[in-house]
C-alpha cells in the first residue's frame, strides 16, 4: 500500500514536473517552504510581542526605505548603532564615583539628516549602587561640543536599579537651549520650539546661507559618560560588579538614527518590513494551505455525503448550506474580531487567538461552494454504470466512495484546494486592510498599516508584501493548472 | 425441471412512487405507482441460458437488477439455490433453506457471499469500466472487496487467467492500460472477466452486444456459450435482439409492459410464436434477403408502447393489438400452456 502511494506521489510529480508551469511552481513552492522552514526556525518565540511593543524599535529609523535605496539616488544619511557591552571603555574612579566613557565617531556623509538620538538600555541591574547617570556630548565637525546633548538619571530604590527595557532620548527644549546658546545666529531661520521640534536638523545642520540648513559633513564625536554612584568610597568590588553588570546586560546600544535601513526599510515604527516579510512567509502559507486543507476537507465530506446519500441527509445539509449562504461574512467577521479582541484583549496570545478565530470563521463560511458542487458532480457520478458494477461486485458505500467517486473528484478538488490557498490569504489581507487587525507581522497586515500611517512615496513598504502576497498566489495558481494534468488520466500524454 | 433450478421469481414486482401533485407530496392523496415490474414470474436452470427480451421500458432491465441485489423488488420472491461453498457459510449464519430469496436484506457477511455468485455484465462497455482504473484495478477491486487471493502477486496471477479466458492476451500486456485504450470488444471481454474471476454461478447479461460492432458480437456472444460450456454457468440473457437471443437461449420470455407475455423454449417460441407481440417482434427482425424486404409484414402493431403510470386495463397489449376482442379490453388474461413448455398470456388461446 505504502509502495503503491509513493509510486502514485512520484507519477503524480513527474507529471507535474514534465511541464513548464509545474517546473516554476514546484520551484517556487519548494523555495517557499524552505525559506518558511528557515524563517519558522528563526523566529524568536517572542516575536510577536516584541513586534507590537513600540520600545524596541525607538532606536531604528522610522518610515526609512531601503539602504540599497542609496544606489538609486535616494539621499541617505548613515544608520549608526554601537552595542555598548563589548565596546572599548576609559574607567575613571573618583570618591564614590565610577564613571565609563564611551567614545565613537559617526560620519556624516549625506545630504538628509539624521532622524534622531537614542540610547537603549535591556535587563540591566545594579545592585548596591546609589544613583546612575548617563550624559552624552557631541564634538561636532566644526569643533564646536554640544554638552549634555542626551541626559539621564535614575536613583536606587534600596540600593539597587533595574531596567528592563528603556530607549533614551535627547531632552529637546534642554538641547534647543543648548544650540541656541552655541549658535545665536539659528534664532533668525527659527525660533526655540521649530528647533526643539526638529532638533536632528540643528545638531547635524549647519548654516550656509542666511536662511537656509544644510547638513554639516563630516566626523562626529559621540562621547558617552556612564556615571554610577556608589554609597561609599569605591572598592574593587564595586568596579567590577558596574562592570560585570554592563557586560551582562541584555542590550545597550547607542544609535545614530539614519534615514535608511537594513533590506527592506521599516514602517511608521521603525519596524524592520524585511523581518516582517521574512517572518509573515510561515504564516501566510498557513493561513493558505491551512484554510484550503480544511475547507476543502470539509466541503469534499459534506458535498460527497449529501449526494452519494441522498433522502434526508441531503435535505439537512443542502438547507444548512443555504442557511449559511445566506449570513453575510463581512458584519460576522467584524463582529467577532471585536467580541474576540475584547475578551482576550489582555492576553498575550490574542493576535493568535484572533488570526485563528477569523480563519475558523472563513472555513466555517468557504465550505458551502464546494459542498454543492461536489454534490452534483457526485450525483452525476453515483448514476455511472461503474459504481453498479462496483456495486454487483459487493463493495460498500465507503469503498465506492473512496476508489470510485473520490477519484473522480481529485481533479476538480485539487484545483479548488489549491486555488482557495490564495484567496485566503487575500482574504487575510483584506480584512486587516479593512480593519479586522489582528496585530501579527502579516503581509496583509504590513499593506493595512502601509495604509492607515503610510504615504504612497513609501514603496518599500507597498510593493514587497504585494509582490510576496502575489509571488506566493502565483505559486499556487501553477500548480493548480499542472496538477489539474497529472490527476486527470485523460488529459495525460499516453 | 424445479428441481435443478437455481433461481426461482415468483411474482416478482417493481413499483415506482411517484409524488407528483401537491397533494400527493403532503400525503394526502394516495401516491401514484410507475410498475416497472408487476408480477412476472419464471425459472432458471443450472447451466442455461435464460433470456428475456421487449421492448425498451418493459421492465427486463429492472428484472435484471432486482435479481443482481441493485434494487429491491417491491414484493414477490426471487429464490435462489446457492453453491455448496455458499451454503456452508449461509448456515453458519442460521440459513437452512435450500433457496434464499435475495430479495431480501441480509447481515453484512451474508450481502457478500451472495452477492459473489450472481455477477452482471453491463450494456456499455464505455462506461461501466471506471475510466481512472486501469485493467488490474478494475478487476482486482472484487478480488479484494472479497479477500480472494493472499496478496497481489497471487492475485495478479488469477487476473491473467481470467484474461486469457476472455481472450484478452497477452495478459501482461493489457493489465496496465486504462479503458480508454481499449476497443469495445476488448472492454466488453474485461468486464465480463470481471463478472468471471469471482467464479459466480449465475451471470446476468443486460444487452451485452448491443452497443458493439455488429462485427464483434459473435465473438463475444461465441465467448459466452464457450464459458458456459467450460463453468457450467447460468445466464439470465437481456436483450432486445431476437437474433442473438435465437442465437444464445435455451429458453426465452417476452416481455411487455413489466408482464411476460410468451415464455418456452426458444425454437418453439420462434418458429411458433403464438402471442401477437411476439410475433410483432419477429416480424420486426430483418430479412436477410434482399429480394423479400418489401414483402408486407403479416402483424401490424400499432402506435408505441404505453407509459407504465398509466396501464390499460385488461390485457395491456390490446390498444395496439390487431385482433383485440372485448374480453381483452375488460379482463387480463391467464397464462396458459399451449404446448408442452410454451406458455402465453392471449384471449385467443384460451379455450371457453
Amino acid at each position: 500500500m505504502m509502495d503503491r502511494f509513493k509510486a502514485f506521489l512520484y507519477a503524480i510529480k513527474s507529471e507535474v514536473w514534465s511541464q513548464s508551469s509545474g517546473k516554476a511552481a514546484l520551484t517556487l513552492l519548494s523555495s517557499l517552504i524552505v525559506l518558511s522552514i528557515v524563517s519558522a526556525i528563526m523566529l524568536p518565540p517572542n516575536f510577536i510581542s516584541v513586534w507590537n511593543d513600540p520600545k524596541p524599535w525607538g532606536i531604528k529609523p522610522k518610515d526609512a526605505p531601503p539602504q540599497w535605496a542609496a544606489f538609486f539616488g535616494y539621499s541617505c544619511a548613515p544608520h549608526y548603532e554601537a552595542d555598548l557591552r563589548g565596546f572599548r571603555y576609559v574607567l575613571g574612579i573618583s570618591g564614590n564615583e565610577v564613571s565609563l566613557k564611551y567614545t565613537l565617531t559617526y560620519n556624516l556623509n549625506s545630504k538628509s539628516f539624521p532622524q534622531g538620538i537614542a540610547i537603549k538600555i535591556d535587563g540591566l541591574s545594579l545592585v548596591g549602587v546609589q544613583s546612575f547617570r548617563i550624559v552624552l556630548n557631541i564634538t561636532r565637525p566644526d569643533g564646536v561640543t554640544v554638552p549634555a546633548v542626551l541626559t539621564y538619571l535614575i536613583t536606587a530604590t534600596n540600593g539597587s536599579i533595574a531596567i528592563t527595557s528603556i530607549v533614551l532620548n535627547p531632552d529637546p527644549m534642554k538641547l534647543a537651549g543648548t544650540l541656541i546658546t552655541l549658535y545665536p545666529q539659528l534664532l533668525s531661520v527659527a525660533n526655540l520650539n521649530d528647533i526643539a521640534m526638529n532638533y536632528p536638523t540643528y545638531l547635524f545642520g549647519t548654516l550656509t546661507n542666511t536662511s537656509r540648513i544644510s547638513p554639516l559633513n563630516g566626523l562626529y564625536r559621540l562621547e558617552l559618560l556612564v556615571i554610577i554612584a556608589v554609597p561609599h568610597i569605591v572598592t574593587a568590588a564595586d568596579v567590577n560588579n558596574i562592570v560585570n553588570a554592563f557586560r551582562d546586560s541584555q542590550d545597550f546600544r547607542v544609535a545614530v538614527i539614519g534615514t535608511c535601513y537594513g533590506v527592506l526599510g521599516t514602517d511608521y515604527r521603525g519596524r524592520d518590513i524585511g523581518l516582517a516579510l521574512f517572518f509573515g512567509l510561515p504564516i501566510a502559507l498557513l493561513i493558505g494551505i491551512g484554510t484550503a486543507v480544511l475547507t476543502t476537507l470539509i466541503g469534499l465530506f459534506a458535498g460527497l455525503v449529501s449526494g452519494y446519500y441522498g433522502g434526508a441527509i441531503d435535505e439537512s445539509i443542502q438547507r444548512f448550506i443555504d442557511v449559511l449562504g445566506s449570513i453575510p461574512l463581512l458584519p460576522i467577521l467584524i463582529l467577532i474580531a471585536v467580541a474576540v479582541q475584547q475578551a482576550y484583549g489582555a492576553n498575550p496570545y490574542k493576535p493568535i487567538i484572533m488570526l485563528l478565530v477569523i480563519l475558523g470563521t472563513l472555513v466555517v463560511f468557504g465550505w458551502g461552494g464546494l459542498a454543492i458542487v461536489v454534490r452534483s458532480m457526485t450525483l452525476s457520478i453515483k448514476s455511472e454504470a461503474y459504481i453498479e458494477a462496483a456495486k454487483v461486485a459487493g463493495a460498500s458505500n465507503w469503498w465506492i466512495m473512496v476508489k470510485h467517486i473520490i477519484p473522480q473528484l481529485l481533479p476538480y478538488i485539487a484545483a479548488q484546494m489549491v486555488y482557495s490557498a490564495p484567496s485566503a490569504i487575500l482574504t487575510e489581507a483584506g480584512l486587516s486592510i479593512l480593519g479586522i487587525q489582528h496585530g501579527l507581522p502579516t503581509w496583509g497586515g504590513i499593506l493595512a498599516d502601509a495604509r492607515i500611517y503610510g504615504n504612497v512615496s513609501y514603496w518599500w513598504w507597498i510593493f514587497p508584501p504585494g509582490i510576496a502576497i502575489s509571488v506566493t498566489s502565483l505559486t499556487f495558481v501553477l500548480l493548480g493548472l499542472s496538477l489539474e494534468r497529472a490527476v486527470e488520466p485523460r488529459l495525460r500524454r499516453v | 425441471m424445479a428441481d435443478e433450478s437455481i433461481l426461482v421469481v415468483e411474482n416478482l414486482k417493481k413499483y415506482y412512487e411517484l409524488r407528483g401533485s401537491f397533494l400527493q407530496v403532503l400525503g394526502l392523496k394516495s401516491p401514484t405507482y410507475l410498475k416497472a415490474v408487476d408480477g412476472i414470474s419464471f425459472s432458471v436452470a443450472k447451466g442455461e441460458i435464460f433470456c428475456l427480451v421487449g421492448e425498451s421500458g418493459c421492465g427486463k432491465t429492472t428484472t435484471g437488477k432486482i435479481i443482481v441485489r441493485l434494487l429491491e423488488p417491491t414484493s414477490g420472491s426471487v429464490l435462489y439455490k446457492p453453491s455448496a461453498e455458499a451454503r456452508k457459510v449461509l448456515e453458519s449464519y442460521g440459513y437452512v433453506e435450500e433457496y434464499v430469496d435475495i430479495g431480501k436484506k441480509y447481515p453484512k457477511d451474508v450481502d457478500k457471499v451472495l452477492r459473489r455468485e450472481i455477477q452482471m455484465i453491463f450494456q456499455d462497455p464505455y462506461s461501466s469500466l471506471n475510466p481512472r482504473m486501469r485493467i488490474r484495478d478494475i478487476l482486482e477491486e472484487p478480488l479484494i472487496i472479497h479477500g480472494i487471493g493472499k496478496d497481489r502477486a497471487e492475485r495478479l496471477e488469477i487476473i491473467s487467467r481470467a484474461l486469457e479466458e476472455v481472450k484478452v492476451t497477452p495478459p501482461q500486456e493489457f493489465i496496465d492500460r486504462y479503458p480508454h485504450m481499449l476497443s469495445g470488444g476488448q472492454r466488453q471481454r474485461v468486464a465480463i472477466a470481471r463478472a468471471l474471476v469471482l467464479r459466480p454461478n449465475l451471470i446476468v447479461a443486460d444487452e451485452p452486444v448491443s452497443m458493439l460492432d455488429v462485427s464483434i458480437r459473435v465473438e463475444i456472444l461465441q465467448l459466452m456459450l464457450d464459458i458456459r460450456k467450460s463453468r457450467n454457468i447460468s445466464y439470465i440473457f437481456i436483450t432486445h435482439d431476437l437474433a442473438v437471443a435465437s442465437y444464445m437461449c435455451d429458453r426465452i420470455a417476452v416481455m411487455y409492459l413489466g408482464k411476460i407475455v410468451e415464455s418456452g423454449e426458444i425454437t418453439k417460441v420462434i418458429n411458433n410464436p403464438v402471442h401477437p407481440y411476439t410475433r410483432a417482434l419477429i416480424e420486426a427482425v430483418p430479412e436477410p434477403n434482399p429480394s423479400n424486404r418489401l414483402s408486407l409484414r403479416k402483424v401490424d402493431i400499432i402506435g408505441e408502447i404505453p407509459s407504465a403510470v398509466n396501464i390499460p386495463p385488461g390485457c395491456r397489449f390490446h390498444p395496439r393489438c390487431p385482433f383485440a376482442m372485448d374480453v381483452c379490453r375488460r379482463e387480463e388474461p391467464p397464462f396458459i400452456e399451449i404446448e408442452k413448455g410454451h406458455y402465453t398470456s392471449c384471449w385467443l388461446y384460451h379455450k371457453k
